[in-house]
């Protein structure tokens, strides 16, 4: 087993020249030791007494069931110990709560699913490091940062940047060439990351010269059908109709009642209805960003943070990636595999 | 029309079709015409739901006026009748329970509960939909049995009650879900049956909502239970002290809530083939919203069930209205919002000056034989007044003028 000592060398360790010929090969080396130590599951005795906290949203089901699940898998697969814990609702207050909780639990290390403004946990954060904690965050770095910023009060950042999710959305109906508006549907008004997706869809399309109007909606698969209809006889040049949250039944049906045939769909996130719909061609696309990794990622960085000191450059997006027809049987084979 | 208003009028018209010869009593017709009319007017007032037909039909206006080619249109009221026929099933039940003095915030994670109970029992199950349907019916209403229990047995609010077990029902919904939609194939018989534009293009879902309507109405109007609920709703103590079965009654309105929530429910799942971990989420407080609108009061044992149908058809109107009319898409919400206040800011202002209204010249709230007694009374006393002269016509002037 290579002892931590001797890893650290390997990659504290620079040549002075710059690209000198063992550099290659000291990192070499390095990845196929750590992926050795990670693939036969070869935890030390001191990494298994790494505890990591993992603070979600919300309970382990869904969508943050593959959080969950990838924070576990990591866990297992570095040989740390993680656990699991989210606020019974998701308030500022509940969610500081349980990083406090986390931080009397004496973790070694804290990923959280952020959810508010960075302003919201800089308090918390502040203690957390005063405890010895590393902190870091499983959501995305403010749009369009790539670099991690030496103040950040997280050491890193894992998620999808939900600007570019939108923006890719936007530039994707564009590049398919619709001749219309397009609709943005937003059956969550208040929720941050699904207003960001919609403001830079928006804006997207607006640089491309496509008409784009926000509508707000409700969660009411029904009520959210009869609106879109008949937003769409008061537009009868509408050519999309985006979901900006991951719910998309009304839409769908909306698009069966109006019998606008040609409507192209898009959403969010990757559920059964969203493959059904995408393989039967009904959605064109779904914009996905890979939650699995928004849950393994950060046990990872922390478990090297703490074990080699290791410290990401640059912020690691998990999304967004696209969804259609020609990926979609592959992207189901993961899904059902619980990897996306 | 009330019955008193029928009242009046036969009695009109009895007078105008007698073919006697013109006395002072025949003379006074158009004054008496008048006061007919207007008495019928302000006793259609006084019912509970006739201020939401009255926001209904300015809301109508103001949206034909705002969009005149696609407001007043067939699909449009198809749209609207849609909306408020999902909405105003689950408003019923409510609107019975508030009557009743009591308040359900679980009904829309009930409706996501059983919603999920029908699509598991469809798929994989593989149970007929004419299984499944009335099973996910009964869930709700042996959930409905839970929430009334826990209320009698413990003698807790309702609201909190119901606080408790929609946080309840709902996490249970989101944890077998998964978070996620599940999707089911749906029989197209089924879901026609169920939700199929075969009405001329709207949807059977209308049909149902007007049956339970009517079947609501019957059972506060006409029945025995319906007087029970609302003695229930204006006095417990004293209902209970006149044989009201009082927690019969409150264990019977919460499993009616429940299960018209489960019906709503099983229509959605028709139509959309699926459900999701949010199913319902919000509707409790729409429910509630609709039910006032409907002049129902929050109080208790006031309101009414038909007035509630014009209530979630109001609500229908303002979300179908608002999107012909071109609102801004930011301020939906607020909208709605705004509108719904304001109709029942309407509501609240007229029902409380009609309840402060007197009767018209000789009217009082009576049966068919009394007011017609009082119309002759009040016919014979304007006739004496006339022949003292046109100032001696004053409602203070006639007998059994005050209440």
């Amino acid at each position: 087993m290579v002892s931590k000592s001797n890893l650290m060398k390997l990659f504290v360790r620079r040549p002075a020249g710059g690209d000198a010929p063992g550099r290659g090969v000291s990192a070499a080396l390095a990845s196929a030791l750590l992926a050795l130590a990670a693939s036969t599951g070869g935890a030390t005795a001191a990494d298994s007494n790494i505890s990591i906290y993992f603070v979600g949203c919300s309970a382990p089901t869904g969508f943050h069931g593959y959080l969950a699940r990838g924070a576990e898998e990591a866990g297992k697969n570095l040989g740390v110990k993680v656990t699991y814990i989210y606020p019974d609702e998701l308030t500022i207050p509940n969610q500081v709560q349980k990083i406090e909780e986390a931080i009397a639990a004496k973790a070694n290390g804290i990923a959280l699913c952020e959810f508010a403004e960075d302003a919201a946990y800089v308090d918390v954060a502040k203690r957390a490091k005063e405890a010895g904690i590393a902190f870091g965050s499983a959501a995305a770095p403010p749009a369009g940062a790539q670099v991690r910023d030496p103040n950040d009060i997280f050491l890193f950042r894992t998620g999808s940047d939900e600007k570019a999710a939108g923006a890719l959305t936007g530039k994707r109906l564009a590049a398919m060439g619709i001749k219309g508006g397009v609709v943005v549907v937003d059956q969550q008004p208040g929720d941050a990351t699904c207003r960001d997706r919609a403001n830079s869809e928006i804006d997207a399309l607006k640089a491309a010269g496509i008409k784009a109007e926000f509508l707000e909606s409700s969660m009411d698969p029904g009520q959210e059908s009869e609106l879109v209809v008949n937003y769409l006889r008061r537009n009868p040049d509408t050519a999309a109709a985006t979901s900006v949250c991951h719910i998309s039944a009304g839409l769908l049906a909306a698009k069966a009642d109006s019998g606008k045939k040609d409507l192209i769909i898009t959403g969010y996130d990757l559920d059964a209805q969203a493959l059904d719909a995408v393989k039967d061609g009904r959605q064109a696309f779904t914009i996905d960003q890979q939650q699995f990794w928004r849950g393994y990622m950060p046990v990872l960085l922390l478990t090297h943070y703490l074990k080699y000191g290791l410290v990401e450059a640059n912020y690691f997006l998990t999304g967004p990636t696209v969804v259609d027809k020609s990926n979609i049987d592959e992207v189901a084979k993961l899904v059902t595999a619980g990897y996306r | 029309m009330s019955q008193a208003a029928l009242s009046a009028f036969s009695v009109m018209g009895d007078q105008i079709g007698s073919g006697e010869p013109q006395t002072a009593s025949a003379q006074s017709l158009p004054a008496a015409r008048r006061v007919v009319y207007g008495e019928a007017a302000r006793r259609l007032l006084l019912r509970p739901e006739a201020t939401s037909v009255a926001a209904l039909v300015i809301l109508f206006l103001i949206f034909s006026a705002l969009s005149p080619d696609l407001f007043p249109t067939r699909q449009t009221f198809i749209s609207v009748l849609s909306v408020a026929a999902e909405l105003g099933i689950v408003s019923i039940g409510v609107t019975l329970l508030m009557i009743g003095g009591h308040f359900d915030l679980s009904v829309g994670a009930v409706l996501g509960l059983t919603s999920y109970v029908a699509t598991v029992l469809m798929r994989d199950a593989g149970v007929s939909p004419i299984v499944a349907a009335p099973a996910a019916v009964l869930v709700g209403a042996l959930l409905g049995a839970i929430n009334g229990a826990l209320v009698v047995r413990f003698r807790i609010h309702s609201f909190v009650v119901t606080l408790g077990t929609m946080l309840i029902w709902r996490g249970v919904v989101i944890a077998l879900t998964g978070g996620f939609p599940i999707i089911v194939k749906i029989p197209p018989l089924f879901r026609d049956v169920m939700s199929g534009p075969l009405l001329f293009g709207f949807r059977m879902s209308m049909l149902w909502f007007f049956a339970i309507g009517a079947l609501g109405t019957f059972l506060l109007a006409r029945t025995r239970f319906g007087n029970w609920i609302q003695a229930r709703g204006q006095n417990e103590q004293a209902a209970r002290n006149l044989g009201v079965p009082v927690d019969r009654v409150t264990i019977c309105l919460f499993m009616i809530a429940s299960g018209l929530a489960a019906v709503a429910g099983v229509i959605q799942v028709a139509r959309f083939a699926s459900v999701d971990a949010l199913r319902g989420e919000g509707m409790e407080l729409q429910a509630v919203a609709v039910t006032v609108i409907g002049g129902t009061l929050l109080s208790g044992g006031y309101g009414s069930v038909i007035g509630t149908m014009f209530g979630a058809v109001t609500f229908g109107v303002i979300q179908v209205g608002l999107v012909l009319a071109g609102a801004p898409g930011h301020f939906f919400r607020t909208l709605t919002g705004f509108i719904v206040v304001a109709a029942v800011i309407l509501n609240t202002s007229v029902a409380r000056r009609m309840a402060r209204s007197r009767p018209l010249a000789g009217f009082r709230r009576g049966n068919v034989e009394t007011d017609a007694a009082l119309f002759r009374d009040f016919d014979s006393a304007t006739a004496e007044a006339e022949v003292e002269g046109p100032s001696g016509f004053s409602a203070e002037s006639a007998p059994g003028s005050r209440r």
